[in-house]
């Protein structure tokens, strides 16, 4: 159990609870889960953690600033513009899981901008009740009878077609555009405070609900490697959503989508099947020079205003525009569940069923 | 031009439909079971909340003061449960009435317009989609209807009222549906047209 790419405190704590105890050696690991949506998979892409499990170098290394482009319109024009170019190369069969959410309605809304007649003949969108619940305006106007669906639970991703198709989400949307946190301090109203530079708040664990003194150090630490400057208490809060969680969001729901492959085979579905727009390195770079124009909208409209005005633009439904918030969107996936402890950068999986695992996990955890 | 109120019914109640996240009253009401109905219906247009009123200290002084007239002139005092700030369909918390409201500092309704991101206009006009569908909930519960005609009907109501964000497009819509049905379900659809100001003999 090295190199591993992924490593699930929580699904530890739901059969070991007293890891969480003050007195366990490595509590603190345990207890980042408390800070308000803090993924259960720790690691930072910009320095190594000194983490008790053997951690593989990120999936996801944040890019060199490649561009300038403060509009996001035209930036995530531009990534569906190179990904129709190159579905329609590849002859593979394009999926979008939409959720109705903000962030794949705005990527299925730059698909129907920028994909010709060909590319959205072969579009297949995956959806499910909750999706047409999320926006029936959107489904019924620009989604039935218009394009392909399938019901997402009917997905079935197998040796025999997982190297023919490319699914496309909405995964770290979170991470580029704002995030919960960010979104508790808006309805407060704490502007001022999201404004403050951060090196002057004088308890910092103020800023992610639920955080800890050993959260706000491994925030801190990361942000002498961040490739740009972390100055304003905004900037601090949507750093460790960037910088910590952007590997989680991008693993949670492989295994469900791979669920029938071998590891080579999810390996290959991983790097070739999976298309993530808010993941690609225009986007991330999108994110990290446009973070003072989001905090300053904090003010005026609620989180997510760029995709959602990108949205509006398209659709005109200025009612959804208006009220639609930062929600956990459901998709219908199987999650990660408790059961998976860890899977290394090989993608082979680890299961708290296995008596191997158990044993392993009890030396790298000094629980034996 | 302003928009025209054109349903403005009087409705009371301890159920208020209210914004998650500018805490503004949209509508009150006594029958919980349509406060609900509404929220999922117009899950796609509002992010709501149905709050018990009850729970706030000043409510019984302005019970009779907060009609679907002036709710938008009262909002909710923040809440310090953040699983309410951010809504989530996975969540079945926003599936209940919120009966345990736990509030900052303030134990009462306030009574001041919250910040919405649309104009006046827009917002009576919304407001007028509430409770046009309201009315037709009272409706559907006087006509009492069993049929299977009935249910495909109410699903065709309902479905209206998710997908469309204009009132004129509700009421023509409304009205083309309904025209149909007269002489096929009882009651209901004569009710519907003379709601809607429209002649049963045009």
């Amino acid at each position: 159990m090295n190199n591993l790419i992924f490593f699930s405190t929580n699904a530890v704590i739901s059969h070991d609870f007293d890891v969480t105890d003050s007195d366990y050696q490595y509590h603190n690991w345990f207890n980042l889960t408390k800070g308000l949506e803090w993924p259960s998979h720790t690691t930072s892409r910009v320095h190594q953690l000194n983490t008790p499990w053997s951690l593989a170098p990120t999936v996801c290394p944040i890019p060199k600033l490649i561009h300038s482009e403060e509009n996001f319109d035209n930036v995530i024009d531009s990534i569906a513009e190179k990904f129709c170019h190159q579905i329609l190369q590849s002859g593979k069969t394009p999926y979008i899981a939409y959720s109705g959410g903000i962030d794949s309605t705005s990527i299925l809304v730059s698909l129907l901008k920028t994909g010709n007649t060909n590319f959205l003949e072969k579009l297949i969108v995956l959806y499910n009740n909750n999706s047409i619940k999320e926006n029936p305006y959107f489904y019924h106007r620009f989604i039935e009878k218009k394009l392909q669906t399938q019901d997402i639970n009917t997905l079935n991703i197998d040796s025999l077609n997982f190297d023919k198709i490319v699914i496309v989400d909405g995964e770290a949307g979170n991470q580029i555009l704002g995030w919960r946190a960010i979104h508790v301090h808006s309805y407060y109203q704490n502007f001022d405070f999201l404004d403050q530079p951060w090196r002057t708040v004088s308890d910092l664990t103020t800023a992610i609900p639920g955080s800890t003194a050993f959260t706000v150090e491994l925030i801190k630490d990361s942000i002498h490697h961040a490739p740009i400057d972390i100055e304003t208490v905004y900037d601090f809060i949507w750093w460790a959503n960037f910088n910590f969680k952007f590997d989680e969001v991008l693993i949670r729901k492989v295994p469900g989508y791979a669920k029938n492959l071998t590891a080579v085979q999810t390996q290959l579905f991983y790097n070739h099947g999976l298309y993530r727009f808010y993941a690609q390195p225009e986007m991330q770079v999108w994110s990290m020079i446009s973070k003072d124009q989001r905090r300053n909208s904090t003010r005026n409209v609620i989180s997510k205003w760029a995709p959602k005005n990108y949205i509006y633009q398209f659709d005109g439904n200025d009612l959804w525009y208006a009220s639609k918030k930062e929600e956990a969107s459901y998709s219908g996936l199987d999650g990660i569940g408790s059961k998976l402890i860890a899977i290394d950068n090989q993608w082979n999986k680890y299961s708290i069923a296995d008596p191997d695992v158990r044993k392993a996990l009890g030396k790298i955890l000094q629980r034996i | 031009m302003g928009y025209q109120a054109q349903f403005q019914f009087l409705t009371k109640g301890r159920f208020a439909l209210v914004d998650t996240h500018f805490r503004n009253i949209w509508l009150v009401l006594d029958n919980q079971e349509h406060a609900h109905t509404i929220r999922n219906v117009f899950r796609g247009k509002l992010s709501l909340l149905v709050c018990d009123l009850e729970v706030f200290e000043n409510f019984q002084d302005h019970r009779d003061q907060i009609t679907s007239h002036t709710c938008s002139f009262w909002q909710l005092p923040t809440t310090s449960n953040t699983i309410l700030i951010t809504p989530s369909m996975a969540n079945p918390i926003f599936g209940q009435t919120q009966t345990k409201y736990h509030s900052l500092e303030c134990p009462n309704l306030v009574n001041k317009t919250a910040s919405c991101l649309l104009d006046q206009n827009r917002q009576l006009e919304l407001q007028d989609q509430l409770l046009l569908y309201h009315r037709i909930l009272e409706l559907v519960d006087i006509a009492n209807l069993t049929c299977a005609n009935s249910v495909e009907f109410i699903d065709q109501v309902n479905k209206i009222f998710s997908i469309e964000i204009h009132i004129s497009d509700i009421v023509d819509q409304l009205y083309q549906l309904t025209i149909t049905q007269i002489g096929t379900i009882n009651v209901l659809p004569s009710c519907i047209l003379t709601t809607l100001r429209k002649s049963l003999y045009e």
